[in-house]
């Protein structure tokens, strides 16, 4: 009697205590609010998706992964918090951060932790070449600036330029210039201007642009966020019509054209990744990203999508976080969306560049 | 055969089945009828929070909405070369704190009039700039006929830098746009959904959040279309679901807002929502267990209180068995016990009296039986005196018996010699008188011998001494004769020898015996015997059977009767099939009394005591045949109608021990 009524208390805790296994904890860093969640904010949902479609095949090794999402704000001191939070979650691995300066400034953090990080859109050359715990899904700046210059000059024989620079994220947009400055002028070409702002603090686009102007370039090449560069395209258009317009990577997202309109029509733009790309695998990624946020995923989707999937493949190898730099290096290459992606001996990954112009609202390839 | 269970265990499984019934009964109750309706609560509560909500945030976007209408109105009416409408737009952006920004477009999607806080400086670095490519423009396109006012999804403002929505309304070619920042709604939706723990969403159409208690996180444009409750369609109305948000289990709620593409999502932790609930269900279960367990103890003490009455009641059965009546008896305030207490004592009580009159009524036995006993032995002890006086006495006349048998035989014998002695008499009377008269003649012819001898004298001697010589032979070969069956009878009698014989001679011999004494009383016997039968056995016995039977014929069947008809005795032997030979003498005497037949053999049985019987003549005759010959002997008479012994032998009689004694 006795026995049949522990019997049914045993019965219903067991029905109640279905113990779960601890997930695996991703963590994730990037400017999510601000002018520069443009980058971000799709960085963060290219992980997100990853991550989701990882747990519904059932996680990694029966895990469900976590992934634990932190706003940086652009701030070095706001993202030295945010890694030591997730270092104390005890993440296996962070993907980020989205931009040069923050992952600057955070690279000594998760060296001494011993955290694998997988970086995003983070170009700078300034951690290229180091045997380190940085690891990242797109190449350095080095190779996109001087492509884009070269192209500037011989294709469309422009030899005066001027150049636009955001000091708010120095490590890319200062590594950008500098090469596109080397080579432009390696080949023949001259800058006539080079113009610095900081799209945190008060500025004027009038001042900017009367600035670059004022040398009479032929090009323009904008190193800072979309929005900046919209806003300092629709100001350029506003008194100058004819100069052509070119702009970084990180200039050409989506809300390039959707806060530049008719002002950025006809700018040459560098892609970190093949937006015309026609193989299944990334149309197959491209569509589930649009289904689930609504938006297109564009570079920082992309990239972050293969960084999330760079750390599965690490984690699917061997989950144990300690040896994940160990078990990428061995690993050295994986499948991303667009293609294999290899990494160098320090971390870094060796992709292609792709020229796009805007034309009528649009990315459109460019010869 | 199913094991006896204690009334104790029986009780107490009943009360533990009743108890176990009641809870279970209660939870099933509680899990299939009170939970889901409690949880149909939760989830109707915070439906109509829901609810209200969302009608306060329509409430909210209504206000800047008929604003913008006025300034859309204002815009219809003027033409674009009018004096600028930005004062106007400064004016209402600061007057609001909704708007962030507020911004007429032209036909080209230009900005024309700018309204912006004041805090923005270098404002003309917006004016004229192209939205053309904004979505909101391509929405406000789409939406153009019907002069509703459009409201965005999330985007990255031109004039701002930051995340906002923005309601835009069509005025004529222009449009006026007034963006608002998502911290604003935020605020909003913190301030509104005040109640603790609840928390109000709001998503645009792409799932992406817009406001958020935590401004943090509504600027990060979370996208949450994954939750299933964002999947359904934008006309399904309030939805309620339990399901896991920001890393714990809610109620939520999706609730449209009118008018606008968007969905509030109020959420309430589960475990909050269902406080009362689960307040409710532990209350419950706590008491149902507490019923339970009060009820198992009550059952266990109330079977075992049960359970030691009966105990008891057997105690006192038991110690009433063994004959130990109690004198203190079990109190009971139950009827049925005191009824059956009562009852026992009762029965106790009676036992005890039987038994009381069971032991006095074995005593009176006990001491029945003891004289009984003493009696029996005196009665013995005078039995077995009595027994050996008997004895004595049977000895004695058994020894008179024997003697009386001898002097019998003897008498026999007598009468034997006396017929013996009869029968010669005659030839040897005759031979005398031949001899006499032989001599007178011999006498008288010497006489005359000495007158001379005639011839004639002579002649007469001779003739005289023939005769007389042919009598002398005649007699005494018939003396010889009678001798001779003498001797052979004799021999007969006194030597019991087996050995084999005729049956014919043997009789014949007897017969030829008796026939003198026979004639005394004017019998004679017929004789009709084969002379084939072969004997084997004891010829001397048989023939002294016979004679016993014939002289008893002549003696009881014939004594007395002078009738006129010859006294006749017939013997008549016949083999009978089975080897045995039957022996029948009878006579026409006078017979027997039916009262003596039963009795004729018996030894002393005599009709002529005093007149010279023994009483034993036919108890040697019985004896002989039973005993010595292996037969056996019956007797048919009625008086006046003869005697008939009928005797059966085996012709070859057994080997007998006997002979001594039958003699």
């Amino acid at each position: 009697m006795l026995r049949s009524f522990l019997g049914l208390i045993a019965l219903l805790v067991a029905l109640s205590g279905c113990t779960k296994t601890e997930p695996i904890r991703i963590g994730f860093i990037g400017g999510l609010s601000g002018r520069f969640a443009d980058l971000g904010t799709p960085g963060r949902n290219g992980a997100m998706l990853a991550v989701e479609q990882q747990n519904q095949k059932g996680g990694v090794g029966g895990r469900k992964i976590e992934l634990l999402i932190r706003d940086d704000q652009q701030d070095p001191v706001v993202a030295g918090k945010a890694v030591q939070n997730l270092l104390e979650s005890k993440v296996s691995a962070i993907i980020g951060p989205m931009t040069s300066s923050i992952a600057a400034a955070i690279v000594p953090q998760i060296n001494e932790a011993g955290m694998l990080m997988m970086g995003v859109t983070v170009t700078t050359a300034s951690l290229t070449g180091r045997d380190d715990y940085f690891y990242r899904v797109i190449g350095t700046t080095t190779f996109y600036a001087s492509h884009a210059a070269r192209y500037h000059f011989e294709r469309h024989g422009l030899r005066k330029a001027a150049l636009v620079m955001d000091v708010a994220n120095r490590d890319y947009t200062e590594s950008w210039a500098n090469e596109y400055a080397k080579t432009f002028e390696a080949l023949g070409g001259k800058i006539v201007a080079k113009v610095t702002f900081d799209s945190r603090g008060e500025k004027s686009y009038q001042n900017i642009v009367g600035a670059l102007l004022k040398g009479k370039p032929e090009i323009i090449s904008l190193a800072c966020s979309s929005v900046d560069g919209a806003l300092i395209a629709q100001t350029i258009r506003k008194v100058d019509k004819k100069v052509k317009l070119a702009g970084s990577g990180w200039t050409a997202t989506e809300r390039l054209i959707e806060l530049g309109g008719a002002a950025v029509d006809g700018m040459l733009v560098e892609q970190y990744f093949d937006r015309f790309d026609e193989s299944s695998r990334y149309k197959t990624f491209h569509k589930a990203f649009v289904e689930r946020f609504g938006q297109e995923p564009g570079f920082a989707g992309t990239a972050g999508y293969d960084a999330a999937l760079a750390v599965i493949a690490a984690l699917e190898k061997d989950p144990s976080a300690r040896v994940l730099k160990k078990t990428l290096a061995e690993m050295k290459r994986f499948q991303g969306v667009q293609g294999e992606i290899l990494f160098d001996e320090y971390g870094d990954a060796l992709r292609s560049t792709y020229l796009n112009e805007v034309r009528n609202g649009q990315f459109v390839p460019v010869k | 055969m199913v094991a006896p269970v204690t009334l104790q265990r029986i009780l107490f499984a009943r009360f533990s089945l009743l108890a176990l019934s009641f809870l279970v009964g209660m939870m099933s109750v509680m899990f299939f009828w009170l939970m889901p309706r409690l949880q149909d609560l939760v989830a109707r509560s915070n439906e109509s929070l829901a609810t209200a909500l969302s009608v306060q945030a329509e409430t909210y976007l209504a206000t800047p909405q008929r604003a913008l209408a006025v300034v859309a109105q204002h815009t219809w009416s003027r033409e674009n070369n009018s004096p600028s409408l930005s004062p106007l737009l400064e004016a209402l952006v600061a007057s609001n704190d909704v708007f962030e920004a507020i911004y007429v477009l032209d036909h080209r999607k230009r900005i024309v009039h700018l309204g912006l806080p004041a805090s923005v400086k270098n404002r003309d670095d917006y004016l004229n700039i192209d939205l053309s490519g904004s979505p909101l423009v391509a929405d406000v396109r789409r939406e153009k006929n019907t002069n509703q006012p459009v409201w965005s999804n999330v985007f990255l403002s031109a004039v701002t830098g930051r995340l906002v929505v923005a309601v835009a309304l069509s005025a004529g070619a222009n449009t006026v746009v007034g963006e608002i920042g998502l911290a604003n709604l935020s605020e909003f939706v913190r301030r509104v959904a005040s109640r603790e723990n609840t928390t109000m969403i709001i998503v645009d159409s792409r799932g992406q959040i817009l406001a958020h208690p935590d401004v943090g996180l509504a600027s990060q444009q979370l996208n949450v279309s994954d939750l299933p409750l964002l999947k359904y369609s934008k006309d399904s109305g309030l939805r309620t679901e339990v399901m896991p948000f920001e890393g714990i289990d809610v109620v939520a709620t999706r609730a449209p807002i009118a008018g606008i593409d968007w969905v509030v999502l109020v959420t309430q932790p589960l475990s909050v929502a269902r406080e009362p609930m689960v307040t409710t269900v532990i209350v419950l279960t706590i008491v149902g267990l507490l019923v339970t367990v009060l009820s198992l103890w009550q059952g266990m003490v109330f079977a075992r209180r049960f359970a030691l009455v009966f105990e008891k009641l057997v105690g006192t059965a038991e110690s009433v068995e063994i004959g130990r009546y109690p004198t203190v008896w079990l109190r009971s305030r139950v009827v049925e016990f005191v009824r059956l207490i009562e009852s026992l004592r009762r029965m106790s009580h009676a036992v005890k009296e039987r038994e009381g009159a069971l032991a006095s009524s074995q005593n009176e036995l006990r001491e029945l039986n003891q004289s009984l006993e003493q009696r029996v032995t005196e009665r013995t002890a005078q039995l077995e005196l009595a027994n050996a006086e008997l004895q004595a006495i049977l000895e004695q006349l058994s020894q008179a018996q024997e003697e009386l048998q001898r002097a019998d035989r003897l008498g026999a014998l007598g009468a034997l010699v006396a017929g013996v002695a009869h029968e010669l008499n005659t030839p040897i009377g005759n031979c005398l008188v031949v001899a006499t008269a032989c001599g007178a003649k011999q006498l008288a012819f010497e006489e005359s011998m000495e007158h001379g001898v005639t011839r004639s004298s002579l002649n007469t001697l001779i003739e005289g001494n023939r005769t007389a010589m042919e009598l002398l032979e005649l007699n005494l070969q018939r003396a010889a004769e009678l001798i001779s069956s003498f001797k052979q009878v004799a021999v007969d009698q006194t030597t019991s020898q087996r050995r084999q014989y005729f049956l014919h001679d043997s009789m014949h011999e007897i017969v030829v015996t008796v026939s003198p004494s026979l004639k005394v009383s004017g019998c004679h016997v017929v004789f009709e015997v084969s002379d084939k039968i072969r004997m084997d056995g004891y010829p001397g016995p048989l023939g002294q059977v016979l004679t016993n039977l014939i002289n008893n014929a002549a003696i009881h069947g014939y004594a007395g009767l002078k009738s006129l008809k010859p006294a006749e005795i017939s013997i008549h032997a016949q083999l009978l099939e089975n080897d045995w030979v039957e022996l029948v003498v009878s006579d026409d005497g006078a017979g027997i009394e039916p009262e003596h037949i039963k009795r004729i053999f018996d030894p002393f049985f005599t009709t002529r005591m005093g007149r010279g019987g023994t009483g034993l003549g036919l108890n040697i005759v019985y004896n002989i045949v039973t005993d010595l010959l292996g037969g056996n002997i019956r007797v048919e008479s009625a008086p006046g109608k003869g005697t008939r012994f009928i005797l059966q032998i085996p012709r070859i009689a057994p080997l007998s021990d006997t002979l001594d004694r039958a003699l």
